[in-house]
C-alpha cells in the first residue's frame, strides 16, 4: 500500500543541517497495525508527516500505490490526505468554536455532498461511543477521552485507507486508552492500516509490526505474535 | 522578568513591530493632527481677518428692495441699484450718516440712461471726390450690433478755395436738421447710466477723487441757459473719464468720376453756391442717383470710437485723412436736445427654469434689450420749460484696484467686475439702456440734483463702513451685526457686505448662451470659519476617539491572546501578581520603545516643545490605561452548547470585537472627514474668499486624513496579525486533515469579510445619519461608497498578505 524507499530528512537552521531520518525504508501494509516508538525528538512525528504528504522527504521517496506523493500537485496531495489518511492528534485538535458533529464533519465542510455526511459522521460517533446529546456540544464539555473519539470519528469518515496516529493515547487514563486501543483495532478488522507513533510500550504491543526509531533509523522490534523485549533490541 | 518578556516580544516580532509602528504613529499623528486642527482653524481665522472686509460693511437698501432672486441666490449682483427706484430721502441717509459707529454712509442714487450731448464726428477732405458710408455699431462681447441705419455723404473735390463742397441727407435723428461748413456726422444716440452721489461720502469710501465737480459751468453756458430756459436747473455732471462702451464706427469710402458742375445744375445751383443750400428734397434725388454709381476704388475703415467717446462732454471727434481718431476737431456740433430724455430700466428678470437661472430678451432689438424699459423726460425742442438740463464740468477715474479680489463688496456704479461665458468671453455693456450687462456709470451728479430729478426719495442704496475696525474679526462682526439690526428695525432691506465673497452664478441668457457672473455672496466669512471650525471639531473628536478605540481594543485583544499563558504560568506556580507584572512589562516595554522612537523623530521634525508634551500626556495615559486594563480580571465560564451562527466569529469575539469596534470609528472617520470636507470645500470653492481658504488648508486636511488612514492600515494588520497567530494551530489543522491552502485562505477571507462587512457596513449607516444630520448632501453617499471599498481593498490587501506570509511559513 505504502512504500518508503530510502527516506531522509533534514532540517536546516542557522548553523548548518540536522539529519533527524536517515534513508529508511519500509513497506506499509493493508489492514496492518504499525506502531513506532522512541524517544521524544527522534523523529516519530516527522516520519508521520513525510507519509501523510505534509512534509517533503530531503531524499527518498513514499510511494502510495506505486504513485509517488511528493510528485503530486498541491490538490493532489489535498485530495490524498482527505480522502486516504486520517489523522489522529495526542491533543485531538478539535476546533473550540465548532460543536462535535461539526468537527467530524470538517475535512469535508466544503464538499458538496457534505449534507448528506451528516447522518453518516451521526451514525459513526454513535459506532464509537459518543452519546447523541452531545453531537451539538462544544469540544470543551467533552472529557478527555470523548474527545479523542470525536478526533477518530474525524477521521474516519471519509473511510481512509491508513489512520495516522500521533500519540493518541498521551493524554488520556487508562480506561480511555483501552478503549481506544479497541477502537483501532476495530478499524484494522474492518481492512483499515494504522500507523501509530507512541512512547507507551504496552500501547504499542497493540500494532502487528513494531518499530523503534533509534540512529535515525526504523528497527523492528517486535510483532504481533512475538514481541521482542524493548529493551533489548535499543542496545 | 525582562528576559522572558523581551524572549516573548522576539518570538512574535512581527506582532510586535507592528505594535511599535502603531504606537510610534499615535505619539506622532495626535500632536501632529491636533497642530493641523489648530493650524487650520487659526488660517481660516487669518485669511478672514485679512481679506474678510472688503470697501464697506453694510448695504443699505429700501425695505422691500431685495429681489426674489437674491433672497434664492443669497447675494446681490453688482448692480444691484438697476432700477432707479429710489425709496431713502436725503434727511434719512443724514440721519444714518450721523449714527456714532458709522464712519461712512456713501449714498447712490441711480437716475437713469441719458443721451447725453450729442456731437459730431468730423469728416476729412480728401484729394478726390468720394462717397463716405458711415455704419455705427455696438457690441455685448461676442456679436456686434447695428445701432442706426447707414448714412453717406458725398464729397465733391474742387480745386478752387471756398466752402467744403458735400452732400448728405438731413434727418431730425442723425443730425438734428442742422449742418455746418464742416463735413461732419453726428454720432447716432448712445445711452449712458447717470448717478447721484454725495462726493465727500464716496470720496471717503472709494479714494475717488471728484474735485472735479467743484469746477464751475463756464459762464457762456450759465448766461445761454438762462437765456433760453430761465427756470430750468443747471445740473453739473463729471463724466467718468475711463469710461468703455463699446462703439465702433465702419467707414467705407467709395472715390467717385463726379463733376461738381453737374450736380450743381441738377441741384439748381450757381457756380458759386454751398451745395448744401440746396433743397433738401432735390439733394436726397441727388443722394439717390450718386448712390447707384460705381466707384472707382473702395477702401474700408474700422474706427474704434470706445475710448474716445465721452457722452457728457461735448467736445467732439475729428477723423484725419489717415482715417485715425483724435478730439481735436476744427469745427465741432453739438445736439443738446435730448438732454433731459432719460430711460429707466428694470432690473434684470431672473427666472429658474429646470433648476438653472434663465434670463430671457424684452426686445430682440439691435443690441437685444434685456429689461424693460421706461421713458422720462422729453426734447428740449418745443419745450416751454425743461425739468433740468446737464452741464459737464469735469471728470473723474475709479480706480479699480482697489478692492481685495477675495471679498466682494459692489460699489454698484462702477462695474469692477467681469461677467463671461462659460467659453471665456468677457461680456460688454452695449450703448442701450436695456444691455445685459449693466453699464457703470458714465456721469455723477450730487445727490441734491438727484433729488431735482428723481424726486424726495431719489437713494437707492447706502454703502456704510464702521468706525472703529481695521480687520473682519470676530468682535468687528458682532458689531456689524448689531448695527445691522439697528437698521433693519428702522425698516430697510440690509445686508452684511462685511465677510462676502464673489460666487460665480451660472446663467442661460438668450441670444448670448451660458454664461458666468459674479454675484455677491454674503457673510461667506462667517458661513466659511463656522464650516471649517465644525471641521475640525469633528476631525478632532473622530480622530482621538480613534486612538482611545484603537488602544483599548489592542489591549483587550493583547490580553485574550495571553488567557492561555497566564494559565498555564498560574499552573507553574506563577503568582497573580507575577503574572500582572509580565503582562504590564511587555506592553510597557513596547509602549516605551515606541515613545522614545516618537521622541526622536519629533526632534528630526522640529516640531515645538508643545508636541513633546503632548506625546508624553499620551504615554503616560497609555501606560496607566495599561495597569488599570490588566488589573482587572474577569473569571470566565466554559461554555459547552454551540454558538447559533458564525461559530468562529462568535468564539474569537474576544479578539474580532475589539478589531470590529476599530473599522466602525475608522470607516465613521473617514467618511465624515472626506464628506464634511470635500463639502466645505464644495462650497468654499464657490466664492474666491473659500476658494484661497481652501488652498491654504488643503494639504492640512489631507495630511489628517492619511494620517488616519496609516493609523487605521497599522492597527488592522496588528489586529489581524495577532488572531492569525492565535489561530495558527487552528489553520495548521485544516492544513493536516486534507484542507488546500486555496480553501483555508477562502475560509478565512469569507470569515474575516463577513465581520469587516458588516463592520465597514455599521459605520457607513451611522455616518450617513451623522451626515445626515450635518445637512451634507446626499450624493455624498457615493463617497460613503467609495470609503467602503477603499477600507474592503485595504483588508482584502491585509488578507493576501497575510495568507503570503502563511503560505511561506508553510513550505
Amino acid at each position: 500500500m505504502i512504500e518508503i524507499h530510502n527516506l531522509s530528512k533534514s532540517f536546516k537552521h542557522s548553523t548548518g543541517q540536522t539529519e533527524i531520518l536517515h534513508n529508511i525504508s519500509l513497506t506499509i501494509e493493508k489492514g496492518q497495525w504499525y506502531t513506532i516508538i522512541g524517544p521524544s525528538g527522534t523523529g516519530k512525528s516527522t516520519f508521520l508527516n513525510c507519509i501523510a504528504g505534509l512534509l517533503k522527504p530531503t531524499a527518498g521517496e513514499v510511494l502510495y500505490n506505486d504513485i509517488n506523493i511528493y510528485q503530486l500537485s498541491e490538490k493532489a496531495k489535498s485530495n490524498y490526505r482527505r480522502h486516504h489518511i486520517g489523522f489522529v492528534f495526542q491533543d485531538f485538535k478539535l476546533l473550540p468554536h465548532y460543536s462535535v458533529l461539526d468537527n467530524v464533519i470538517l475535512p469535508f465542510i466544503y464538499d458538496e455532498a457534505k449534507k448528506a455526511l451528516y447522518p453518516k459522521a451521526m451514525v459513526l460517533l454513535e459506532q464509537i461511543g459518543i452519546r447523541t446529546e452531545l453531537f451539538k456540544r462544544l469540544p470543551e464539555g467533552l472529557s478527555g477521552g470523548e474527545k479523542q473519539r470525536v478526533a477518530i470519528a474525524r477521521a474516519l469518515l471519509g473511510k481512509p485507507d491508513i489512520l495516522i496516529c500521533d500519540e493518541p493515547t498521551g493524554n488520556l487514563d487508562i480506561a480511555n486508552r483501552n478503549g481506544l486501543l479497541d477502537l483501532l483495532s476495530h478499524c484494522r478488522a474492518q481492512g483499515q492500516t494504522i500507523v501509530m507513533v507512541t512512547h507507551d510500550e504496552d500501547v504499542a504491543k497493540s500494532g502487528d509490526h513494531i518499530y523503534k526509531l533509534i540512529d535515525k533509523q526504523l528497527v523492528k522490534v517486535g510483532t504481533a505474535d512475538a514481541t521482542f523485549s524493548l529493551d533489548q533490541t535499543t542496545s | 522578568m525582562l528576559h522572558l518578556v523581551w524572549t516573548r516580544l522576539r518570538a512574535r516580532k512581527f506582532v510586535s513591530l507592528t505594535i511599535i509602528l502603531a504606537f510610534i504613529s499615535a505619539y506622532l499623528l495626535i500632536p501632529i493632527g491636533l497642530y493641523y486642527a489648530k493650524e487650520t482653524r487659526l488660517a481660516v481665522e487669518q485669511s478672514i481677518v485679512e481679506h474678510g472686509r472688503g470697501n464697506y460693511d453694510l448695504l443699505i437698501r429700501p425695505a422691500s428692495a431685495r429681489s426674489t432672486i437674491e433672497q434664492t441666490l443669497g447675494g446681490v449682483e453688482e448692480n444691484y441699484i438697476g432700477d432707479s427706484q429710489g425709496g431713502i430721502s436725503i434727511e434719512e441717509w443724514q440721519q444714518i450718516k450721523q449714527h456714532p459707529d458709522v464712519e461712512v454712509a456713501a449714498p447712490v442714487a441711480s437716475i437713469g440712461y441719458f443721451t447725453g450731448e450729442k456731437f459730431t464726428i468730423q469728416i476729412p477732405e480728401l484729394d478726390v471726390s468720394s462717397r463716405f458710408t458711415f455704419e455705427f455699431e455696438t457690441s455685448d462681447g461676442l456679436k456686434s450690433y447695428p445701432i442706426a441705419p447707414p448714412s453717406q455723404l458725398i464729397y465733391f473735390n474742387e480745386s478752387s478755395p471756398g466752402f467744403i463742397q458735400y452732400l448728405k441727407k438731413m434727418t431730425p435723428e442723425s443730425d438734428a436738421g442742422s449742418f455746418s461748413g464742416a463735413m461732419d456726422i453726428f454720432i447716432p444716440n448712445t445711452f449712458h447710466l447717470l448717478t447721484g452721489i454725495d462726493m465727500k461720502s464716496e470720496e471717503q469710501l472709494t479714494n475717488i477723487d471728484f474735485s472735479d465737480f467743484n469746477n464751475e459751468i463756464p459762464p457762456l453756458v450759465v448766461k445761454a441757459s438762462e437765456q433760453l430756459f430761465p427756470e430750468a436747473p443747471l445740473i453739473k455732471v463729471l463724466q467718468r473719464e475711463d469710461l468703455r462702451i463699446p462703439l465702433q464706427l465702419k467707414v467705407t469710402v467709395d472715390t467717385l468720376d463726379i463733376n461738381i458742375e453737374e450736380y450743381r445744375e441738377k441741384l439748381g445751383l450757381d457756380t458759386t453756391a454751398w451745395l448744401m443750400t440746396a433743397e433738401r428734397s432735390i439733394i436726397e434725388q441727388v443722394l439717390a442717383e450718386i448712390e447707384q454709381l460705381p466707384a472707382q476704388q473702395s477702401t474700408s475703415y474700422d474706427i474704434d470710437l470706445t475710448p474716445f467717446y465721452k457722452p457728457f462732454n461735448s467736445a467732439g471727434l475729428n477723423l484725419t485723412k489717415e482715417f485715425e481718431l483724435d478730439d481735436t476737431p476744427l469745427s465741432v456740433a453739438a445736439d443738446r436736445n435730448y438732454i433731459a430724455v432719460h430711460y429707466l430700466a428694470k432690473k434684470l428678470d431672473y427666472q429658474v427654469k429646470d433648476e438653472n437661472l434663465h434670463v430671457q430678451m424684452v426686445e430682440n432689438g439691435s443690441p437685444p434689450s434685456y429689461k424693460e424699459i421706461e421713458r422720462k423726460g422729453k426734447p428740449l425742442v418745443g419745450l416751454e420749460q425743461p425739468p433740468f438740463l446737464l452741464q459737464q464740468v469735469g471728470t473723474f477715474a475709479p480706480n479699480n484696484e482697489q478692492e481685495s479680489a477675495l471679498t466682494s463688496s459692489p460699489l454698484g456704479i462702477y462695474g469692477t467686475t467681469e461677467t463671461k461665458t462659460t467659453t471665456g468671453e468677457t461680456l460688454t455693456p452695449t450703448t442701450i439702456p436695456g444691455s445685459f450687462i449693466a453699464q457703470p456709470t458714465g456721469g455723477i451728479i450730487s445727490l441734491q440734483d438727484a433729488e431735482i430729478i428723481k424726486g424726495p426719495t431719489p437713494i437707492d442704496a447706502i454703502r456704510v463702513r464702521l468706525a472703529g475696525i481695521s480687520s473682519y474679526t470676530q468682535e468687528a462682526q458682532q458689531k456689524i451685526e448689531a448695527l445691522a439690526l439697528e437698521f433693519l428695525q428702522q425698516g430697510y432691506t440690509i445686508d452684511i457686505v462685511a465677510g462676502s465673497s464673489f460666487k460665480e452664478v451660472k446663467l442661460q441668457v438668450e441670444g448670448i448662451g451660458e454664461v458666468i457672473s459674479p454675484w455677491t455672496t454674503l457673510g461667506v466669512a462667517q458661513q466659511l470659519e463656522e464650516q471649517w471650525n465644525s471641521i475640525t471639531l469633528w476631525t478632532t473628536i473622530l480622530f482621538t476617539m480613534f486612538i482611545v478605540a484603537w488602544f483599548i481594543a489592542r489591549l483587550s485583544f493583547e490580553k485574550s491572546s495571553m488567557v492561555y499563558e497566564d494559565t498555564l504560568l498560574a499552573t507553574i506556580g506563577w503568582t497573580r501578581q507575577k503574572i500582572f507584572q509580565r503582562n504590564t512589562t511587555e506592553q510597557s516595554l513596547l509602549l516605551t520603545m515606541a515613545y522614545l522612537l516618537s521622541i526622536v523623530i519629533i526632534f528630526f521634525l522640529g516640531f515645538t516643545s508643545q508636541a513633546y508634551i503632548i506625546t508624553t500626556i499620551i504615554f503616560i495615559i497609555a501606560l496607566s490605561l495599561v495597569y488599570i486594563f490588566f488589573s482587572i480580571s474577569k473569571e470566565s465560564k466554559t461554555r459547552t452548547t454551540t454558538y447559533p451562527f458564525l461559530q468562529a466569529v462568535v468564539y474569537h469575539r474576544q479578539l474580532i470585537i475589539p478589531t470590529m469596534l476599530i473599522l466602525v470609528i475608522s470607516t465613521i472617520l473617514f467618511v465624515i472627514q472626506i464628506a464634511t470636507i470635500s463639502d466645505a470645500i464644495r462650497h468654499s470653492v464657490e466664492t474666491t474668499l473659500g476658494q484661497f481658504t481652501v488652498n491654504t488648508l488643503l494639504l492640512f486636511q489631507i495630511f489628517i486624513l492619511v494620517a488616519t488612514l496609516v493609523l487605521t492600515i497599522f492597527s488592522l494588520f496588528e489586529c489581524l496579525s495577532t488572531l492569525f497567530y492565535a489561530r495558527a494551530q487552528e489553520f495548521d489543522m485544516y492544513y493536516r486533515i486534507g484542507w488546500t491552502k486555496t480553501m483555508i485562505s477562502l475560509h478565512v477571507v469569507k470569515e474575516v469579510f463577513l465581520w469587516t462587512g458588516f463592520s465597514i457596513g455599521l459605520g457607513l449607516i451611522i455616518s450617513y445619519m451623522i451626515l445626515f444630520q450635518l445637512k451634507v448632501a446626499s450624493y455624498w453617499i457615493f463617497i460613503e461608497m467609495l470609503c467602503a471599498v477603499v477600507i474592503l481593498g485595504i483588508v482584502i490587501f491585509l488578507m493576501l498578505a497575510v495568507r503570503q506570509l502563511l503560505k511561506a511559513k508553510r513550505d
